[in-house]
């Protein structure tokens, strides 16, 4: 395979790859019949970008024998496709042609830039491996879809804060209502709630047909918005329900760029939230907090199944082509750990029966009481619960009275017992208690124990006066 | 205050400071340095491992006042000259700058004084010298060498900025047949081959007679590459050991010429 990018199109490609860089470690090189695919997906499988170019986008495209085909697809470390665009703004100006050229079975990608000053640059990227990767996804059947221009969705999106990690977006046919994503275990004193309301009339193209809210993860979607203004051309929004994939599309006549990322699933959530396992998801947030990690909860849970998908990649690895297992089908629904799974599996599937249910919540009460939460966490989860179960009328618990009490008895034995059995936190360390310990005793006197306790060897300090 | 000039060997005053505080500033990759007073004009001279040297030359011309009475060679820690000047950098920097040094030096033994005057303010430093100790003697003969690159320096800037860091070595190829003039890195990023033109603009004169492939270290070709950005002109000599040699020529803001020369010794055996 080999391709010449011309200087006017070089941004673009830089821009990509920068997009790309902020979503995974590692690049997917796949030339086709007719255009070139750059892909990437996250470490947690919760985010998959794809840009290809077509032959248009070329001045110089050759895909090479048909028997080739099997061959020439590989994958490369982000890092060193960065060195070669490492300034996309100065390659614009500077840079006449990139060639890239790819053997079959080579252990080197080859990028050339061709400077305006006639220096020539030769990258020679190692290929870490010879496979492809590509997301099952159908954008064509997913019946909602929004199109703005790049510009009115990075204004609104800088309303929020720049450490934000989840963003929800409330579809309704009137408007669109972005919202900063807050989990259940902050405390709601100390954030700052951010709404942002945008009128149907801001968009392009507006063809919701069912309302909906979904959540997903901030950092991808301000990488392609960066791509999309950055190319100055209108980002599309296709989306389906709360645990399905979103998918944010860029299309040209010469290029498409793809985003999926996955969403927050609410049943997960809130099957938990119900089964009193919402707490597990505390604690193991807590143990995450503990390793200093900033993730949120929803994170923790999705990056667990997605080590589980990724296991199941590898073996698929065997037959070369792989796809990642979260962004197909359905699997981004079950976005759970394996303990959970049965759980989730339990509440999809509407013949398990009661007795197991109360087992298997029975079994979680007691992993709850292993972790010491304090009342007023469980009485603010018992209020998110509340509106949590608004929005989940579909949700197969909702319909289970047995399962609301069972819950309630957790809630209430989890607070009652918390009051027993949680420890106050240990008093801070004093050294000088320590050393000067008999000091600090009621009993102690000093006229009495310490000769010449009275003679003052060094006089207070002047007060500072001004 | 001001000693009186009839007791010292060297006594040299400066005006405008700019370019030579960027010229000490460019070969200050190691603390020490050996500094020599000739009729031409001060040379300071920074060595590094025995494979790497660095010279600053100040010609007579850019000093305001120049008196030697013999020839002398003095070292002192350049870490603290450096300093001392720095701390009137923005001034320095300046268009309108009224900074000026002044150096006295008595002999073997005592120390350079030198007085930085600011808007009538005086700044005195004392600066100890050092034991003088053996420097190598770098130099390449006229018929030793085999090729010689004369360069505008925005050719080199943006190449070398973008070298891969993560690279240990550097090598340079330099040929009378394509590709000319190539410098590959090797790092983890992958390898990188950068091919400069022969016949640009930017090229004042290449003149190579026989293919010569070299390898440096990275991490000694980065501190002759702090000249670049003050320098106007770079001429690269190699000769038949792979001795390379770069010459920058630095334009004053009054006109005249400064030098600063890097000689790197190759790595010979590169596994």
């Amino acid at each position: 395979m080999k391709c010449i990018v011309p200087g006017a199109n070089i941004k673009i490609l830089a821009r990509a790859i920068h997009c790309l860089s902020k979503i995974g470690d590692e690049m997917y090189v796949h030339p086709q019949e007719k255009c070139i695919s750059f892909r990437s997906v996250n470490m947690a499988n919760s985010a998959y970008a794809n840009f290809t170019f077509h032959e248009n986008y070329f001045s110089y495209y050759i895909f090479g024998d048909d028997d080739e085909k099997d061959t020439l697809k590989c994958k490369i470390s982000i890092r060193s496709i960065m060195a070669v665009f490492k300034t996309p703004n100065a390659l614009d100006k500077q840079v006449e042609t990139c060639h890239i050229k790819l053997q079959p079975n080579a252990s080197k990608l080859i990028f050339m830039l061709k400077y305006k000053n006639n220096i020539t640059k030769t990258y020679l990227l190692p290929i870490i491996d010879s496979e492809m990767m590509e997301a099952v996804y159908n954008k064509e059947s997913i019946s909602n879809k929004l199109t703005s221009h790049s510009k009115v969705l990075i204004d609104a999106v800088q309303n929020f804060q720049q450490n934000l990690v989840e963003l929800t977006i409330q579809i309704t046919p009137q408007k669109v209502i972005l919202r900063n994503y807050i989990d259940e275990t902050c405390t709601l004193s100390k954030i700052t709630r951010t709404h942002l309301a945008l009128d149907l009339s801001e968009f392009v193209n507006y063809n919701v047909e069912t309302e909906t809210t979904i959540t997903f993860c901030m950092k991808e979607l301000r990488a392609i918005l960066n791509f999309a203004e950055s190319v100055g051309l209108s980002l599309g929004i296709h989306f389906e329900t709360a645990g399905r994939p979103v998918i944010f599309t860029i299309e040209t006549t010469s290029f498409e760029a793809n985003v999926v990322l996955s969403t927050l699933n609410p049943d997960v959530t809130s099957a938990i939230d119900k089964s009193a396992g919402g707490k597990r998801e505390q604690s193991l947030q807590k143990k995450a907090a503990n390793k200093k990690s900033f993730k949120k909860s929803a994170n923790t849970v999705n990056r667990r199944t997605i080590n589980n998908s990724k296991i199941s990649t590898k073996t698929g690895n065997a037959t070369s082509n792989i796809q990642s297992a979260s962004i197909k089908d359905n699997h981004d629904v079950s976005l759970i750990n394996t303990d959970s799974n049965t759980l989730v599996n339990m509440g999809n599937g509407h013949s398990e029966n009661d007795h197991v249910m109360q087992n298997n919540s029975e079994r979680i009460t007691r992993e709850v009481f292993n972790y010491n939460e304090k009342p007023s966490t469980s009485k603010s989860i018992l209020h998110r619960e509340s509106i949590d179960s608004r929005n989940l009328i579909n949700s197969v618990f909702s319909n289970m009275p047995k399962r609301k009490t069972c819950n309630e008895r957790v809630d209430v034995s989890d607070t009652s017992d918390d009051e027993d059995t949680v420890p106050n936190s240990p008093p801070p360390a004093k050294k000088a208690r320590s050393i000067f310990q008999k000091c600090f005793q009621k009993t102690f006197d000093p006229k009495i124990m310490l000769p010449g306790h009275d003679r003052i060897l060094a006089e207070d300090s002047d007060e500072h006066s001004d | 205050m001001i000693p009186n000039a009839n007791d010292y060997k060297f006594v040299a005053k400066l005006g405008n400071l700019r370019t030579v505080v960027q010229l000490l500033k460019s070969v200050n990759f190691k603390e020490t340095a050996t500094c020599f007073g000739t009729d031409n004009g001060l040379k300071i001279t920074v060595e590094d491992a025995k494979c790497m040297q660095a010279s600053a030359y100040i010609p007579v011309d850019v000093f305001q006042e120049f008196k030697l009475k013999e020839e002398v060679i003095f070292r002192i820690n350049l870490n603290v000259l450096v300093e001392c000047l720095c701390m009137f950098w923005s001034d320095i920097n300046s268009q309108s700058s009224s900074v000026a040094a002044q150096l006295f030096y008595k002999g073997t033994g005592h120390p350079v004084t030198m007085l930085i005057e600011e808007n009538g303010i005086i700044t005195d430093c004392s600066l100890k010298t050092q034991e003088l100790g053996e420097l190598l003697d770098f130099h390449l003969d006229a018929e030793d060498v085999l090729n010689k690159i004369v360069l505008q320096t925005d050719l080199l800037k943006d190449v070398l900025a973008e070298l891969d860091g993560t690279s240990e070595f550097i090598e340079l190829l330099l040929s009378p047949e394509a590709p000319y003039f190539r410098i590959s890195t090797d790092g983890i990023a992958g390898e990188c081959r950068i091919e400069l033109p022969r016949d640009s603009d930017l090229v004042e004169s290449f003149e190579c007679n026989t293919t010569a492939n070299s390898c440096y270290k990275l991490a000694h070709i980065k501190p002759a590459m702090k000249a670049l950005y003050c320098a106007n002109k770079v001429s690269m000599r190699t000769d038949d050991c792979g001795l390379l040699c770069f010459q920058y020529m630095v334009k004053t803001d009054a006109g005249q010429t400064c030098y600063v020369e890097y000689y790197i010794s190759p790595v010979i055996d590169v596994e």
